[in-house]
């Protein structure tokens, strides 16, 4: 590397010029995502500045709406519960705040759910402002007092639903980095000491609680369409197959069941989860917990114990 | 695997990672972007070591930063390497432009001047990851929508001067000659009779919008438009035979219909 010549003094300069218009957020004032900004020292430098305007837009534009397309496939149902331009306006203030900086486009999503959590974490323990914010200028709103805030406020949907999106959205990417577990076939010494020990779950598992229809919509509807709610909870599970992500529905009592043995020993979770139950549904349950653990371990959830 | 000088390839795309192992798509290669799979964590990994035994694949990048101010990412070059040798990939390619400055990634392939000054610039740092990655590297042009006042010479000069004082190779976009040619106004003809055909690794082909002002966009989401399958033919009488590979990014159509659209170069060209 020491041996390669040094880049002409001029080519940094013009690059950085270029690089500051992309970043520029796009103007959100008429209604629409489009270039406006003003890049004259870049015009000057281009063959034609009849046409510069236009041009520069045109890349300009591109970058915005590549890294929107990738956010949205990122995040494709917290999305939608947002809606597409409050989306861009909170993804514009995540970019404004960690630029891209790694070769795989998908990877300009990180920290975006942990930002986004801790946004709708501060609206939901604080009083709603007296007016709602015009979420069309996002230049503006980048340069805000609290512009997270501000725009996650001016969601109308209920912030439950953006939470367990956001949640269900983040244990997918989290499911496509993580590496696959074989598949964990516990021995007899294993069998004789669960009771005591508390089982290792999967890298990529992620129990998922669900109030509203998600997990049908990482596809986004066409045309879009409200989210509808379930009379009671549903829960899932978001993992790494061999082959593919996939999300696993479970039981109510499976589910609290993964959720305490998350937690504690597994002979504990098993008492926590029959306490307080009839011998109707203690029967139930015992019934249940031979196929719960069968679907647990050959679906490569829990992969061992310690 | 090899892969043979008239092979007809597709851009590997995730849609259709499931069509291709369920079934043997009469295809000749794959062409991979690293980027897709150096960051991106076990699962794209995986299925690239299914599609990788059953296929031939090659490496193209998009991240290089050939012609940007900043030092190479021997980082992402040391990736790369370990892509390209855990498949065994006869070359690799990535493009003559820039794509990242101030430490920040652009996600785009940015033009910059056709100035002789860049010529042995570019020319050492693209001789460097020939030799640093081991297998040939082919160097593909860019649409561009804007030309520079420092330009001093054509495209297609500065393009073939950077081939010559690097003895890398060509990685030809037809599409990205053709775009350019109509939004730059030069005559495609003249940059084809330019070319050293000794020195194509490889041909892409895709398609691309006309927007209402009539500039032509790379977007790689439809079919390859008339114009650029006759620059197809004229090529193909100049320097054929050469690998072919159609390149379909976005509103990607079901496997059957891009295996459909990059046939269309075999009728082409007889």
């Amino acid at each position: 590397m020491t041996s390669l010549p040094p880049p002409p003094p001029w080519l940094a300069p013009l690059q950085e010029a270029f690089g500051a218009l992309l970043e520029t957020p796009l103007d959100a004032t008429g209604g629409t995502l489009r270039s406006s900004a003003d890049a004259p020292a870049l015009t000057a430098a281009l063959a034609d500045p009849s046409t510069a305007r236009t041009r520069l837009a045109l890349y300009h534009e591109q970058y915005w709406m590549r890294l929107y397309g990738a956010l949205h496939a990122e995040l494709p149902r917290f999305a939608q519960v947002v809606g597409y331009w409050r989306f861009n306006a909170l993804a514009t203030l995540h970019l404004h705040e960690a630029p891209p900086n790694r070769v795989d486009l998908a990877r300009c999503g990180d920290g975006l759910a942990a930002r986004l959590l801790a946004g709708i974490d501060r609206i939901a323990s604080t009083a709603p402002p007296p007016a709602t914010p015009d979420t069309r200028a996002i230049g503006p709103l980048v340069h805000g007092p609290d512009p997270w805030t501000d725009t996650l406020r001016s969601v109308r949907a209920p912030v439950d639903l953006a939470r367990q999106a956001l949640r269900m959205d983040e244990a997918a990417r989290r499911a496509l980095a993580a590496p696959h577990a074989a598949v964990w076939r516990p021995t007899g010494a294993d069998v004789a000491t669960l009771p005591e020990r508390r089982l290792r779950f999967a890298p990529s598992f992620r129990l998922l609680r669900e109030d509203w229809a998600l997990a049908e919509r990482a596809v986004p509807s066409d045309p879009p369409a409200p989210f509808s709610r379930h009379a009671e909870p549903w829960f899932w599970v978001s993992f790494r197959a061999e082959r593919t992500t996939a999300l696993a529905r479970v039981e109510p009592g499976f589910a609290r069941l993964l959720a305490l043995a998350s937690e504690r020993p597994f002979g504990e979770a098993i008492d926590a989860l029959a306490q307080g139950r009839d011998p109707t549904d203690t029967a139930a349950l015992g019934a249940a917990l031979p196929g719960w653990i069968e679907r647990a371990l050959t679906s490569g959830w829990w992969i061992g114990a310690r | 695997m090899n892969i043979a000088r008239d092979a007809l390839g597709i851009g590997l795309r995730r849609p259709h990672v499931d069509a291709l192992l369920s079934e043997h798509a009469p295809i000749g290669f794959l062409e991979v972007i690293a980027e897709n799979h150096l960051d991106a964590g076990s699962l794209p990994r995986a299925r690239l070591d299914e599609i990788a035994a059953r296929y031939p694949v090659v490496g193209h990048g998009v991240a290089l930063n050939l012609v940007g101010a900043e030092p190479l990412d021997l980082v992402h070059l040391e990736r790369v390497r370990e892509l390209v040798r855990a498949y065994g990939m006869p070359w690799f390619s990535d493009h003559l432009c820039w794509s990242a400055s101030g430490g920040h990634r652009h996600h785009d392939l940015l033009p910059a001047p056709y100035d002789p000054e860049l010529v042995p610039y570019v020319a050492a740092r693209a001789r460097f990851v020939q030799d640093f990655l081991g297998v040939p590297f082919g160097i593909e042009n860019l649409s561009s929508y804007v030309a520079w006042g420092r330009d001093q010479m054509p495209e297609w000069e500065f393009y073939r001067q950077v081939v010559d004082a690097s003895d890398c190779w060509y990685m030809l976009d037809l599409n990205n000659i053709y775009v350019s040619s109509v939004n730059h106004g030069f005559d495609p003809l003249a940059y084809l009779a330019s070319v050293r055909w000794d020195r194509v690794l490889q041909v892409h082909m895709a398609g691309h919008l006309v927007r209402p002002d009539g500039l032509r966009h790379d977007t790689h989401d439809r079919p390859v438009c008339a114009e650029v399958w006759a620059l197809y033919r004229e090529a193909w009488a100049l320097g054929g035979p050469f690998p072919t590979l159609l390149e379909w990014d976005d509103q990607v159509p079901p496997l059957p219909e891009v295996l459909a659209e990059v046939a269309k170069a075999a009728s082409v060209r007889t």
